[in-house]
């Protein structure tokens, strides 16, 4: 049975809702990694949302410097597939495995609401079941979501289709709409939006589900 | 003794005297500061609880109902569902992001107490109209305190209300409820039962903030009061993260006989309160109590509030697999004390001895017996709805009440709050009630928290009674049952006898509504004292009801398409909500009307269901139309009523309904002998007509409703 990590961090308050996506939306054994591990033994890897640490200093930073960071870091040379979401987006780019950094939203407040999204690449494990410029709707929750970088960095980031999602209503000021990218391998991806949440059609949005089955298909085809 | 004391510990002097008589001895000054904190309002209900013992409590789905740390009901035959609503008015006047966000905290302490995961939150906040700097300033600060704890310790705040009245002005209120899930095999109650069992401190250490908090909410707000910022608490949500976690795999793991979180009166309360329901004693060693700071005195550890603490009773022989979760969780564990046989609690430091006291004595002060009497004298204002409103003046009219901040969008608050996590929010807030589906099950939890001050200060019987069907009203419109609630009774100075004349008023009328809606109480809390020098609030009794079922399909409040009959359930009448009556609620006719509504639902044969309340069917109908910009065609003749004051009576027991028409002759069939069905027009794209009246797009509508708060916090 295929088996995806979940990093648990103190304060990580998403872990329950990725493991339950992994069995619903992978049908894959969902492994809880704690942040003290130092190996990794998972098909993929999933950094879960909250507030690691407490979001003391910056969020995501004190999370980056975690003896699990190491292992993660290793497991994403190899080529292995990694998502962080929310507050695991921003443990990706403090720990420098995504390039960028995510600032304070433009409002200031905290934003709470289903937003719309395009899905601008499809070559990453995670995006592989949708169409290109597919439209989907996905809750968002967060305070620092504003995506920014360098143009240099932005204009890398467009050539490689390392863009992966991007706001159609831009909530929080990032740079070119962007709601998730890539690193340049692909493997890796981070995301302010919570494809973990909106599994069911008992709620408001499923569309994060192809996220999933897109790994499930990516993992499959792996020899 | 010296009068200055019992001022700082806020004791009266006939209690001092009461407890040298008790006694037999003049108190230590310990001694004394447990009394004065056992004995103030907030922790003994001195004032409430001759009432409190009159409420409506049992049911079949009840498993612990009042007086445990929250109430808990079954949801299947392995699942139950806590829930309770608590106050933190009088830190959030003072010091409103702090006193909001450590309101959560302990609420949510409550319910992981009980062996829980808290899942869902909900607040009800009342100030003065946003016109005013202050009501802005204390807006801002609680929602922000709220949003920070509560998004970060992992609760998602699924809903509530927030109203404006001036009466709130020098008392805001903030009441704060939550719900958690647990296996019943993991429900711990507050009961010390074994002599010799260690009892153990968790969480964080304890300052000096906080101090007397119990008794700073037990005194009018005055302005020697206001400056006591020392009395309000700081909270911490990423401890409490990480206390909610230990806490959950200490009980799952079977190690605690008993537990209790540290909430008012900190260590006093909780030791107290295990101790004397187990009717056992408690020794305490302070030397053991973790210290933030050097130079803490006894009183002070002992009444400190400081947040995120927890008091446990270990199984014997677990004492050492508890220090290694609290270890991996990086907690700070204590072993602070042991429970005795003596009834008494002990405190020492070393060989001194500060405190040995009796329990009972403890939690057993003099009743306060203010008779409940009317004062006619006291009149209260309330923004009177004008009952006949000119047909020209139609449009002008359903507009200005789009501006009223009570009846506007409320999003502003609700986006600043994490509502989805957990992945189980069937709708963002907004709507009215909330609910959430029960992952890997067909159930499902609806839940709302509302209140009518400003109905209860005319008739605080009639107003009570309104209040709870409204909750059974909202609960019914998702298709689910009310199964109990929890109140935070919300009053003024309980020395007065007009305060508890309203307060008897309103425990009268929610025994009467509950009973026969068969929703009891199963917890609550009482605030009293909220009055400040110039004004009283409305008397304000806040009822959080939880409702559960099962349903084959999502319930949808809002207008789901167009070309459908839209109809309104129930009889309008020329009710409005003015200084010398309020709308009759006959809770028969609530009932049998609710028993049909929930089949409509369950049976699919309605498209939309949404409850008709506050702000009449005129607000019922903006709810629904903004979701999807579905809008609404009226065509119909309105007899006695011009069109406006049809669409603002508050008459009771009514849902705004949409269905085919091939559904029409079923559901009047089923509404026969029950209530009328009123036909008011067809749902239509993108706009709302009243024939022949006004015409206006619902993006206008959307527009208005949006700004009504935002544009005071631009």
């Amino acid at each position: 049975m295929l088996r995806v990590g979940v990093v648990i961090f103190p304060g990580s308050n998403c872990d329950l809702d990725a493991i339950r996506a992994v069995e619903i939306g992978l049908r894959a054994k969902a492994v809880p990694l704690w942040h003290k591990d130092a190996t990794i033994d998972t098909d993929a890897i999933i950094l879960p949302g909250g507030f690691s640490y407490g979001d003391y200093l910056r969020p995501g930073s004190i999370a980056s410097h975690s003896p699990i960071m190491q292992a993660v870091k290793r497991f994403a040379v190899n080529g292995g597939p990694v998502i962080g979401i929310c507050n695991g987006f921003q443990i990706l780019t403090e720990s420098g495995l995504l390039p960028g950094t995510l600032l304070r939203n433009t409002t200031t407040r905290f934003i709470s609401q289903d937003i719309s999204l395009l899905v601008t690449s499809n070559q990453t494990p995670f995006t592989k079941h949708f169409a290109m410029g597919q439209r989907i709707t996905l809750p968002i929750a967060h305070k620092d979501g504003n995506y920014q970088a360098d143009p240099a960095t932005l204009h890398t980031l467009q050539e490689n289709h390392q863009i992966v999602f991007q706001y159609t209503d831009n909530p929080n000021g990032s740079h070119w709409d962007i709601a998730g990218i890539s690193n340049k391998e692909h493997n890796v991806v981070g995301l302010m939006p919570h494809p973990e949440r909106a599994l069911s059609d008992w709620i408001r949005t499923s569309d994060g589900l192809q996220v999933f089955q897109s790994l499930l298909a990516h993992l499959e085809a792996q020899p | 003794m010296n009068p200055k004391l019992l001022k700082e510990l806020n004791l009266h002097p006939s209690d001092y005297h009461e407890i040298v008589r008790r006694l037999k001895k003049e108190p230590k000054l310990v001694e004394l500061g447990l009394f004065s904190a056992m004995w103030s309002e907030h922790c003994s209900y001195r004032s409430s609880k001759r009432y409190l013992s009159q409420l409506y409590t049992k049911g079949e789905q009840v498993i612990e109902g009042p007086g445990e740390n929250a109430g808990v009901i079954r949801l299947t035959d392995s699942l139950y569902i806590t829930f309770k609503v608590e106050s933190h008015n009088h830190p959030s006047a003072v010091e409103p992001f702090q006193g909001a966000a450590t309101g959560v905290g302990g609420i949510i302490r409550d319910i992981f107490t009980m062996g829980a995961r808290p899942i869902a939150g909900m607040d009800s906040l009342h100030f003065d109209y946003p016109s005013s700097p202050r009501s802005r300033y204390l807006l801002n600060g609680v929602v922000e305190g709220i949003s920070f704890y509560g998004n970060c310790v992992g609760v998602p705040t699924i809903g509530g209300e927030t109203h404006f009245a001036s009466c709130y002005d020098e008392n805001p209120l903030v009441n704060a409820m939550v719900v958690g899930i647990l296996d019943k095999k993991n429900l711990r109650r507050s009961i010390a039962k074994t002599p010799g069992a260690t009892v153990i401190y968790l969480g964080a250490k304890t300052g000096r903030d906080g101090l007397h908090g119990a008794s700073f909410a037990s005194g009018v707000l005055d302005e020697d009061r206001k400056q006591r910022k020392g009395s309000v608490q700081v909270g911490d949500p990423f401890l409490e993260k990480l206390l909610i976690e230990a806490t959950l795999e200490i009980i799952q793991e079977d190690l605690v006989e008993a537990i209790q979180d540290m909430g008012a009166a900190g260590i006093t309360s909780s030791s107290v309160e295990m101790a004397g329901k187990g009717e056992l004693g408690i020794r305490i060693d302070l030397q053991k109590v973790p210290r933030r700071e050097p130079g803490i005195t006894p009183i002070e550890i002992m009444l400190s509030e400081s947040q995120e603490r927890m008091l446990l009773i270990a199984k014997q022989g677990k004492e050492g697999r508890i220090q290694e979760i609290l270890d991996k969780w990086e907690l700070d564990y204590a072993e602070i004390g042991v429970i005795t046989e003596t009834g008494c609690i002990e405190i020492f430091t070393d060989d001194t001895c500060h405190c040995n006291v009796p329990i009972k004595l403890l939690l057993d002060p003099p009743e306060n017996t203010t008779k409940p009497i009317r004062n006619p004298r006291i009149k209260t204002t309330v923004p009177n709805v004008p009952s006949n409103i000119p047909v020209d003046q139609t449009e002008s009219f359903l507009c200005q009440q789009l501006k009223n901040p009570n009846f506007g969008s409320k999003n502003w608050i609700h986006d600043q709050y994490d509502s989805t996590l957990y992945a189980s929010t069937i709708e963002k807030p907004g709507l009215g009630p909330s609910c959430i589906h029960i992952p890997e099950t067909d159930h499902f939890v609806g839940m709302t928290l509302l209140s009518r001050g400003e109905l209860c200060s005319i008739d605080p019987y009639e107003g009570a009674k309104t209040v709870c069907a409204i909750a059974a009203r909202r609960i019914t419109s998702l298709g689910l049952t009310p199964a109990a609630i929890t109140n935070c009774l919300n009053f003024g100075d309980p020395t007065q006898e007009h305060t508890m004349w309203e307060f008897s008023e309103t425990i009268k009328g929610m025994n009467d509504a509950l009973s026969v809606l068969k929703s009891p109480v199963v917890s609550g809390n009482v605030s009293f004292y909220n009055e400040g020098e110039k004004q009283r609030i409305y008397p304000t009794p806040v009822i959080g009801m939880i409702g559960t079922g099962t349903l084959r399909t999502k319930p949808i409040l809002s207008f789901p398409k167009s070309d459908l009959i839209c109809a309104v359930v129930g009889k309008t009448k020329k009710e409005y909500l003015q200084t010398d009556s309020i709308p009759r609620i006959d809770i028969l006719v609530e009932k049998k009307t609710q028993d049909v509504i929930r089949e409509f639902v369950l049976e699919s044969h309605v498209s939309s269901c949404i409850s008709v309340d506050r702000g009449g069917l005129w607000y019922a109908i903006v709810k629904s139309m903004l979701p999807k910009h579905i809008g609404l065609h009226i065509h119909k003749i309105f007899h006695e009523f011009t069109p406006a004051s049809y669409l603002m009576s508050e008459s009771n027991s009514r849902y705004l309904i949409t269905f085919p028409a091939e559904y029409l002759d079923r559901i009047q069939n089923q509404l026969k002998g029950v209530a009328p069905l009123d036909i008011i027009g067809k749902t239509i794209e993108n706009r709302f007509i009243i024939e022949d009246v006004m015409e206006l797009s619902i993006s206008s509508i959307e527009q208005l409703h949006q700004q009504s708060l935002t544009h005071y916090l631009q």
